[in-house]
This record gives C-alpha cells, structure tokens and sequence, in this order.
C-alpha cells in the first residue's frame, strides 16, 4: 500500500530526497521536532534561581504512539523511568546512544524496513553509498513536484499573499513541512502563527488523533524550535576538558561507600 | 507517600545539579569519570535523586548503591549545589556523607542498611529498584578494588572470567 507523503517522517523524506548528499544531524533534529509537535514529547522552558532550564519530557501521547525505529532513538532516553532531561544533554546522549549522526542515517533511517523497496542493492553500497530503486526515484520524483509547490506556496505567505485555496496542499506534506527552509518564518513570526498552527494541526496515524495546537503550544514550539536548533549545532562535541577541580580550604576526599543517619 | 512526602520528592526531583550552560554538567562528568553513558549516568543521577529522598523520609539509616554514590561523591564535589542549593534552600537540613570505617562489623552494618534501603525503596516508589543501578545484596558488598588510572598513561585491558571449575571438568557446567 502507498504511503501518503504526510504519513513519512520528516527523516524518511530527507532520505528519498536526497539519499547521499543530507546531514544525519539535520534528520535527528526534523525527528526530534516532529514528535514533539505530535506531543510524543515535550519541550519546556523552566526558570529557577536566575538559569533557565530547557527539558524534554514525555508528552502525553508518548504511550499510545508506535514509534519506528528511528523515532524510537529519540524515545529511547525515556522508557527507563526519567521523567526530564536537560535539552542540551538529551541531545548529546542521543548522539551518543546511535552513534553519531552519520550513524543514524545510515543504520537507522536508510535501514527502516519501509524505505527498503525505495532503494536498490548496488556495487555503491559498499562505499555507504544509496541508489534509488524504480519505485524511490519515482517517488522522489513526486516528492520534489510537491515540495516546489509547496515551496512557492510558502513563500507568497510569507509575502503576504495568502490564498486559502493553498491549504490542503501544504497540509498534504503533512508535519514534512517543517524541513523547509520557507518554513521558518512561521516558527518566528507572529502574524504568521494561525496559520502556521493549521498546517501543523492534522491526524496523521490512522488510529491515533493528534489533539489540536494551542496558542500556547506554538509559542512553546517557537522557542523548541529556536534551543533545539542550537542544541544541535553543538550537540557533537562528547569531548570536554576542563580544568580540575578547585578547593579553597585544602579538601578533603572519603575512602569509600558510606551511608548516612 | 503522604502530602509531605510527596511535597518533598517533588522538590527534590525538581532539584538541578548545576549550571544548564555548562559544557560539561553534572551528569557528563559522572559519565565520563565512571566510563559510564550518557543515558545510564542520567539515570545514576536520578536514582541519586531517589536515594536522598529515602535519606530524609525513612526512620532507619540508609546506604546507597555503589553507582548512587559515586553520584553522591560527585555532588559533594559541587558544595555550593550541594550544601547551598540542595541542603539549606531545598530541604532545609544538611545530609551528611559518612564512609565506612572498615572491618567486618562496619561491613555487617552497610549491608543491613543496604537492605533496608532497599525495602524502603519499595515502599515509598511502589517499584522496584532497577537492578543494574541497585543491585541485590550481595552483588553490591562482594568487593570491589576501583582505583584511579590516568587512561593518557595506560591501557586496560579486562581479566579473563576463567573459574576453577571450568578448568576442574573441562566443561561449561560446574561439578555437583
């Protein structure tokens, strides 16, 4: 059975697109933020003693939605018991648990079961490289002519030059629209904010109905969108020294295990 | 829980170990020092969270697990965090670290808090505690020989898990 494009995860779509050429990082975070915009996530900003924490948390459909396996990357940190993560470490500890960002890209997008009958085996693969089958690069093909649309459809908004004849079209991309360069006015842009809310207000599983965004969940998003960004751009570094530790009165150290009373 | 044990594990679980800007948190250095992940050290820190909990609310003394107080020696590095931020202005006493005076009777000791933390565990979280953080008894108390290596200066490699009866019968099953 076909997949209808809204159906794909942002990732899925990068893949087809563009199977050699796309960052593993920039799919980790389109994966991140599609689920926290279908709520199996939450990003929330928390301010105690003049810092600003940012955490992911559950979000509330974190139970009934059934993950793939790239999405199950993200969700991974949370099936142990931990209700929060500070953004900056979730992210470094994803990166860590798929192994870098090439890593997920390669073994855990391009090897989903569903993308297998897009791409065909081929001497390149050897070199890590994809070749599209028949059926991928048709797809491709169809996912390009909509993207355009899309695309342009985006930009008039942006110009204010809205029709809303353009809807159902962009809500055909599904959440995919946010991998969109054209998208990002939306995420910063207030008068660009009910809009912006339709597009992403939609079912997208069969059996699941996502509930619909809030004012309230678009600022919050916003602002995800904004940190999570950042996270990612140096989410990479495992790696820090520092300088030792410092002791103003000599220190002292303990032996070992011990309890209190 | 009752109202103000539950008012306690909220604030304690709320409770941040540093600074969020920070390159290398709380939770990093506690990987990277114990050659742990990222994923199980934020775990550790959040079973640590639960530990100090059990310090306040329970009526018998407490012992952690070994990962838990590796955690524990970790926050107590950060004094300000822990005796300014945790202590004073979000419990309000001080919890103090008491390592074990060694022998057989401070041994007989640390086990039957262990155990009873363990119990209180159960009790107050209505779960079980994760056996890689918390192990049973005896794997907790059957010795450990941790020491400081400059891993710039040395390789390690593990020992092998050769057991005398394995070489005794030849076989992968032990002798009855």
């Amino acid at each position: 059975m076909e997949i209808a494009i809204r159906d794909w995860t942002p990732a899925e779509v990068m893949m087809i697109l563009s199977p050699n050429a796309i960052k593993g990082g920039d799919m980790l975070k389109y994966t991140f933020l599609d689920l926290i915009i279908k709520e199996v996530l939450a990003y929330e900003k928390v301010e105690k003693d003049g810092k600003t924490f940012r955490n992911i948390s559950m979000g509330p459909l974190l139970h009934a939605y059934q993950a793939l396996p790239h999405e199950m990357a993200c969700l991974a940190p949370f099936q142990k018991g931990q209700p929060h993560i500070e953004l900056k470490l979730y992210v470094r500890t994803l990166v860590q648990n798929v192994g870098g960002y090439y890593n997920f890209r390669q073994k855990y997008v391009k090897r989903a079961p569903r993308l297998k009958p897009y791409f065909q085996s081929s001497l390149w693969n050897i070199l890590n490289m994809h070749v599209l089958s028949d059926q991928g690069k048709g797809l491709q093909q169809s996912l390009k002519t909509q993207i355009e649309a899309v695309r342009n459809c985006l930009k008039n908004i942006a110009m204010r030059n809205y029709d809303p004849a353009a809807n159902p079209l962009v809500q055909s991309l599904g959440n995919n629209v946010i991998i969109l360069k054209e998208w990002e006015p939306f995420m910063y842009r207030k008068d660009l904010e009910p809009l912006a809310r339709h597009f992403l207000k939609q079912p997208i599983q069969v059996d699941l109905e996502f509930p619909e965004f809030d004012a309230q969940f678009l600022d919050a998003f916003s602002d995800a969108w904004a940190d999570i960004s950042d996270a990612f751009s140096d989410g990479d570094g495992g790696g820090s020294s520092d300088g030792g530790d410092g002791s103003s009165d000599g220190g002292s150290g303990c032996g070992g295990c011990g309890g209190g009373d | 829980m009752n109202p103000a044990h539950q008012q306690l594990w909220n604030q304690i679980s709320d409770f941040e170990f540093g600074d969020p800007d920070a390159r290398l948190g709380f939770v990093d250095r506690l990987a990277r020092e114990n050659g742990w992940s990222l994923e199980y050290a934020s775990r550790v820190s959040w079973e640590y969270k639960r530990f100090l909990f059990l310090y306040c609310v329970c009526q018998h003394s407490v012992t952690p697990s070994d990962q838990v107080d590796q955690a524990w020696h970790l926050h107590l590095l950060y004094t300000e965090s822990y005796w300014v931020d945790f202590c004073r202005n979000t419990i309000g006493r001080e919890l103090h670290h008491g390592p074990t005076k060694g022998g057989n009777a401070e041994g007989d000791k640390f086990k039957l808090w262990y155990e009873k933390t363990l119990e209180s565990y159960r009790k107050y979280f209505d779960t079980a505690p994760p056996a890689d953080i918390w192990p049973d008894v005896e794997t907790r108390f059957s010795g450990f020989n941790f020491r400081r290596i400059d891993l710039n200066k040395f390789w390690i490699f593990p020992k092998p898990k050769l057991r005398l009866w394995k070489l005794r019968s030849g076989i992968g099953r032990p002798p009855k």
